[in-house]
């Protein structure tokens, strides 16, 4: 398909490759975040860090919302599932998340109706199907996510669909930037943007972080030429000496992002004063709940859900990897006590986190490599 | 995998309603909610988010043609 076969072309690869070592100084060492667990999958699958010179490191950033929720939330949903005649339905990737007493796996292998769902829009298409029963939906996701909430809610309004309600954890991407910004640990050149998540809010939200922080931002596609021209970008930027937002993926991110669905989003739900991201600690006006005009149909009211908080294993290192203090090899569990078969930290558990991404393209092909 | 900032571009083969019948490069067929774009057209690439269209890819502004000047310089 066009947009996809020539953004993995092997010349073109090559050719920004070898402009990229030119553009390098090399008495200096660069450090880039790409924000995005897409991006992170990416980068690991088609093996870019072997195409860049050794003094570029990637940080792998929070951009992966099953990796940053926290798993008091994960139990606090499961917590919904096990009521009475309730239908718990959540994303694919969400299945194996584990919670203090197990996965939403484990929970339907005790009894639970829990069922993997597409979309929001198939969990209220379920909730048509069965009259007698409640749905619940799992929400979590950043921007990129949220707009098709919004939409199912709007829609169950419009329908007068009572039996369905939403536990929402909607996460957003500006606050965990500026958080990273703030971090006293946290030492970065430049940062490759999220791509699907700016087609919904465009390019503008991240202004602050050339104008407040001077760092380079380049908002980027999620293809092998896509990652490395935006590479190739922030290089520019700093050779320049100029700090500024670009978009590199304008061919499907409009600079102010899509606006039918942000005005959905700002009908469907509130900023929360904070929540907790895992790795990341409490950060302020970082999620969002549903609004008052939506109460009906969100789960938080209708159930007493616990709001439980539980700490992550001292063990497991994921909040320094998520920070990009660690790299996910350097973690004590990687690869050992934790695997993507046995996962004990969340950024193992979804592909798009950065061990599993690490350990699927990396840790095993090495691994492979030394039994030959 | 749904969650995240995973999304596909899609061919529309036809319109009915506020969805659209797309394919993907596999040839996988879905109806997509095309509540969020304006004006979406048989032909368009759209790209698609949890069965919802959240962009239409345009052509104009390719990275591969922006990277034909890199390969000329």
């Amino acid at each position: 398909m066009r947009y996809v076969d020539e953004l993995r072309d092997p010349r073109l690869i090559r050719a920004v490759a070898a402009e990229i070592a030119r553009l390098v100084d090399p008495d200096r060492h660069y450090r880039i975040m790409e924000v995005c667990g897409g991006h992170t999958h990416a980068i690991y699958r088609h093996g870019l860090t072997e195409l860049l010179p050794p003094n570029i490191e990637l940080i792998h950033g929070p951009g992966c919302p099953v990796c940053v929720l926290p798993m008091g939330r994960i139990d606090d949903g499961l917590a919904l599932a096990e009521q009475p005649d309730v239908i718990f339905t959540a994303f694919g990737d969400m299945m194996r998340v584990p919670g203090r007493r197990g996965t939403p796996l484990e929970y339907r292998a005790r009894g639970a109706d829990i069922r993997m769902v597409y979309s929001p829009l198939d969990a209220l298409k379920l909730a048509q199907a069965h009259p007698d029963k409640h749905v619940v939906f799992f929400a979590i996701g950043f921007e990129t996510t949220a707009p098709a909430t919004a939409l199912t809610l709007m829609k169950a309004k419009a329908l007068g669909i009572r039996n369905f309600s939403v536990f929402c954890n909607h996460v957003l991407i500006v606050p965990a930037i500026r958080a990273i910004l703030d971090s006293p640990d946290m030492r970065l050149d430049g940062f490759i943007g999220p791509g699907h998540v700016s087609t919904v809010i465009g390019c503008r939200p991240y202004l602050f972080v050339a104008r407040d922080y001077g760092k380079p931002l380049v908002v980027s596609g999620f293809e092998p030429l896509d990652i490395l021209q935006s590479i190739l970008m922030i290089l520019r930027q700093l050779a320049e000496g100029r700090a500024e937002v670009e978009n590199q993926y304008s061919r499907v991110v409009p600079w102010n992002g899509n606006r039918a669905a942000l005005a959905a989003m700002a009908e469907v739900f509130e900023l929360r004063p904070y929540f907790e991201w895992r790795g990341l600690g409490f950060i302020s006006q970082s999620a969002l709940k549903i609004s008052e005009a939506y109460a009906d149909w969100d789960a938080e009211r209708r159930f007493d859900v616990p709001g439980v908080r539980v700490t992550d294993p001292k063990a497991a290192q994921c909040g320094e990897v998520l920070k990009g203090v660690l790299k996910p090899a350097q973690c004590k569990l990687f690869g050992r006590e934790c695997t993507p078969e046995h996962p004990i930290g969340a950024l193992m558990v979804s592909n798009e986190g950065a061990c599993a991404a690490y350990y699927h393209y990396v840790h095993r092909l090495a691994a492979a490599g030394r039994d030959d | 995998m749904t969650c995240g900032d995973l999304a596909v571009p899609v061919i529309v083969l036809a319109i009915e309603g506020q969805e659209a019948v797309c394919e993907d490069r596999c040839g996988q067929r879905a109806r997509v909610a095309l509540d969020f774009l304006e004006d979406v057209r048989v032909g368009d690439i759209l790209l698609v988010h949890l069965g919802v269209a959240l962009a239409r890819i345009q052509g104009g502004n390719s990275c591969a043609t922006s990277m034909s000047s890199v390969i000329r310089d």
